[in-house]
């Protein structure tokens, strides 16, 4: 086969084959591009939502352990002898009684009365909010289980070094008195959640009940 | 080659690279899906960069992946055995495929790779993986075996109508 031979021999197969190939139908191609590019965006949708989600869990979790913490916390701190819980809404500043001891400006928002002339000593504490009213007031407190027990002697030797004299002994009660006023210790009935209490009357100004 | 630029040189040569392989194969169908799964090929990744030329890429792998299959070929002629239908006319029928058949495969995919797809001698040395002057024998044996064929078409006889 010669050259001339071979480039005629080329001509005619290129002829041939563009003109029988080339006139072929054919399915047109399919341009997937868009499929692709959906699933891209459904991609990134897909993470940007798991990233939001995973920042949602974590935010939640954060705020459920701080309220836990916060709930925990309310229900196992003791409450300190010389700031007690307030007193509630109702209560009127006006009807406090003139012989309570008057609060540190400083120490709250809200004066809270406390007995007058009278600290509990240092492993006591108030609880709750005082009852107080015009002529009568009484304050909670809780020295412990063990010490509960005996709330009149647990306190007998507060109420001597602070001066106080002890007036009588009744039932579950002791009354003691300073300087025209008058304190009664009273012993808790012994049940879960109640207290030995601290009463005083603005009507014993004269000492011993 | 990036995404876009991908896309658009698979728009224009589609068309040419499956009649390419038909030419090849001899079935529509069979080179579609030569060239699905040659285009399944170019999407994995890192392969799209290194391809220079997407028509004789594509013809390349997608003329492999015939070959590889062609054992499915036996089920499909035992199933067309039950039709009882004469076959519809179709690419069967096209004289340029009457030729490519007297080739061998080797010889069928050099000869559409060059006077069809335009690729010279080096690309197709390139592609295939072979010496110029390998692909440029291959070709030129090609020729031998038809020439008696291209000769009598030439002289205006052709041996099976169109």
């Amino acid at each position: 086969m010669d050259e001339q031979e071979r480039v005629a021999l080329e001509l005619r197969l290129e002829d041939r084959l563009r003109a029988d190939l080339g006139g072929l139908p054919v399915r047109a191609y399919v341009y997937y591009k868009s499929r692709a590019m959906v699933r891209s965006h459904r991609t990134v949708l897909q993470r940007a939502f798991s990233f939001a989600g995973a920042v949602a869990v974590v935010v939640a979790a954060i705020v459920l352990a701080v309220a836990a913490a916060a709930l925990i916390r309310d229900i196992r701190s003791p409450v300190p002898a010389s700031a007690p819980t307030p007193p509630p809404a109702t209560r009127t500043e006006t009807a406090t009684p003139s012989n309570l001891a008057t609060p540190s400006p400083t120490s709250t928002p809200t004066p809270v009365p406390t007995p007058a002339d009278f600290a509990l000593p240092s492993n006591c504490s108030y609880v709750g909010s005082p009852s107080v009213s015009t002529d009568f007031s009484r304050w909670h407190f809780d020295c412990g289980t063990a010490a509960n027990r005996d709330a009149r002697g647990t306190l007998s030797p507060a109420f001597t070094a602070q001066g106080w004299t002890l007036c009588g002994v009744a039932t579950a009660n002791a009354a003691w008195s300073k300087g025209g006023v008058a304190l009664t210790v009273s012993e808790s009935s012994g049940s879960p959640g109640d207290y030995p209490t601290i009463s005083q009357s603005s009507r014993a100004a004269a000492g011993c009940p | 080659m990036n995404d876009e630029e991908w896309n658009i040189a698979l728009e224009g040569c589609y068309a040419r690279v499956l009649r390419a392989l038909i030419g090849v194969c001899g079935s529509r169908e069979r080179a579609e899906d030569g060239l699905q799964d040659a285009l399944v090929a170019a999407w994995k990744p890192g392969v799209r960069e290194r391809i220079e030329r997407p028509d004789a890429w594509l013809y390349r792998v997608a003329a492999r992946a015939i070959q590889r299959s062609s054992w499915r070929r036996r089920f499909e002629v035992s199933l067309t055995k039950d039709v009882g239908a004469s076959d519809a006319p179709g690419p069967q029928r096209v004289a340029a495929l009457e030729l490519l058949g007297k080739l061998t495969p080797r010889q069928r995919e050099f000869v559409v790779a060059r006077y069809f797809l335009g690729l010279s001698y080096q690309e197709i040395a390139d592609q295939w993986e072979v010496r110029v002057s390998t692909a440029t024998s291959t070709v030129t044996q090609a020729l031998g075996r038809l020439r008696q064929d291209l000769k009598k078409e030439e002289a205006g006889w052709t041996s099976k109508s169109v």
